[in-house]
């Protein structure tokens, strides 16, 4: 299969790659880039676990081709902190123990991190209806919601 | 899951894409937001040799009103169909359609409006993977000679529409804009839909869905969806309804009803039309003698192709039908759009 250019910004760093025409973006993410935080759920756009952001939207990594992306920015959950400080919504699942096998969650951090980028003081409302598609089979979501709460309480910093 | 190889082509206008269609032509697929033709590519059920990405066409990414037409280019993306203030106010039903389509980080940024109204049909025996479906036999839908979902098989296939924004946007009356090389035509959108299990599209392999044009609605007019499903996000619908009311003071002078998700082809419910026309706006008996009509004409459809029982949904079929009709009357009545009512 021939590749083609693909020029991609991910956590800031800009990227000129050659890539086939059926790797996903999630392909192109853990395997090429080894950022493995995004995760393969399902594969069918069902679970959520593989959201990242494209310029500042979440999307479903595993149904974006990698060259739907091109010229985007892309932001995974290893580009969250920064400087070495966490994000504060980060912080917010940690005290929160909105955080059980951890498989979920750095979709669910994208979903909510784009959600407060959006609408920086977003309700209990809004938020449940962002995080309304993704999957925890942990089942923990009340506190997944309680820490995104708190991070909007907490006066999150926009970056 | 790795997907299939294919080749991709972005072109940079309608002509372009147009021209490729034309010369790869059934091998071709186009590429919107992937979220119905990627899984299916996933699954081995869609292998298109060309992907034609739609992305960067500025013809199909319009969103405006004209006249007293609101036009949507096929590739309008559903956050931005929902973030469009004109909708919210005077179209209220087609902004509810589009609210419960998928989740947030699926419909918002990624899914358009072409590729709700242009997905496949589905089934439950149909839409799994290739080692669930070599358990079994071939079906219709997959080429083969048999159907799972009708009790003792049947040589059609009987597949469900599952397109949530179909409904309320038929009820309204929208058409739509199909092009190809050779020119173009303009088609009430209940006629891009062809009632075929196997192919339930009525586009020519060198045919593309360019934009979607709904009616005003005008004073008296309410129009409402409603949606039956498990779970509040990523999920298919039991049963749906699209519907429109127009009043002229007390009395009801014209009603749409169009129910989802029951058959190959959303379902027009024209005996629903003839009993509340005429009637007052606030005949109870009217609104439960149409929801009994659409469960009856619904009834007829219904197969073993949801993971719900079939009894239930046929019972459903009445009860989202008079939701959606008495929401849009209330609207009718009112005259409020979504953000006023809520």
């Amino acid at each position: 299969m021939k590749r083609l250019p693909l020029e991609i910004t991910v956590n800031g760093e800009p990227y000129s790659l050659a890539v086939e025409p059926n790797r996903t973006l999630l392909e192109l993410l853990r395997d090429d880039l080894d950022l493995t935080g995004a995760k393969e759920g399902c594969g069918e756009g069902v679970c959520g676990a593989c959201t990242v952001l494209m310029d500042g939207n979440p999307v479903r990594s595993c149904l974006t081709l990698a060259l739907q992306a091109a010229g985007s920015h892309i932001t995974t959950v290893e580009g969250l902190a920064e400087g070495g400080e966490l994000d504060p919504l980060q912080q917010s699942f940690i005290d929160h123990g909105a955080v059980q096998c951890g498989f979920c969650t750095s979709g669910m951090l994208m979903t909510a991190k784009g959600l407060l980028l959006r609408e920086p003081s977003a309700g209990h409302s809004e938020i449940r209806r962002a995080l309304s598609g993704h999957v925890c089979r942990c089942t923990g979501y009340t506190k997944i919601a309680e820490a995104v709460e708190a991070a909007v309480d907490g006066s999150l910093e926009e970056r | 899951m790795r997907l299939p190889a294919f080749a991709y082509e972005l072109p940079r206008d309608l002509d372009e894409a147009l021209e490729l269609l034309n010369t790869h032509g059934t091998g071709c697929k186009i590429l919107a937001g992937g979220t119905d033709l990627l899984v299916r590519m996933k699954q081995g059920l869609a292998s298109p040799s060309h992907l034609i990405s739609i992305k960067a066409l500025p013809e199909l990414a319009i969103i405006r009103e004209s006249g007293s037409l609101l036009r949507i280019g096929a590739a309008v993306r559903l956050a931005d169909i929902l973030t469009y203030q004109p909708v919210q106010n005077r179209w209220p039903g087609l902004f509810e359609a589009i609210t419960s389509i998928g989740a947030p980080s699926i419909q918002h940024f990624t899914g358009t409006i072409g590729g709700n109204l242009c997905q496949d049909n589905r089934c439950q025996f149909y839409n799994q993977s290739n080692f669930f479906r070599r358990a079994r036999q071939t079906c219709n839908k997959a080429g083969g000679k048999t159907c799972f979902a009708w009790e003792g098989g049947s040589d059609r296939c009987h597949s469900v529409c599952q397109s949530d924004a179909a409904p309320v946007l038929i009820a309204m009356d929208a058409s739509v804009v199909v092009k190809s090389k050779k020119g173009q035509r303009t088609l009430p959108l209940a006629e891009l839909y062809s009632a075929i299990g196997e192919r339930p599209l009525t586009l020519a392999e060198d045919e593309i869905l360019t934009e979607i044009n709904v009616p005003g609605a005008g004073p008296g007019t309410g129009t409402a969806f409603e949606k039956l499903a498990y779970r509040s996000a990523i999920d298919y619908s039991v049963v749906s309804a699209g519907a429109l009311v127009q009043t002229d003071g007390d009395q009801i002078v014209q009603a749409r009803l169009v129910i989802g998700a029951v058959a190959r082809a959303p379902l027009t419910i024209s005996a629903a039309e003839r009993i509340l026309t005429g009637r007052p706006a606030g005949d109870q008996q009217a609104v439960d003698d149409a929801g009994r009509a659409a469960m009856s004409a619904a009834e007829a459809f219904i197969a073993n192709n949801m993971a719900q029982p079939a009894n239930y949904r046929i019972q459903m079929v009445s009860v989202i039908a008079k939701r959606a009709l008495k929401r849009a009357l209330d609207r009718a009545l009112s005259g409020t759009g979504i953000t006023e009512v809520e």
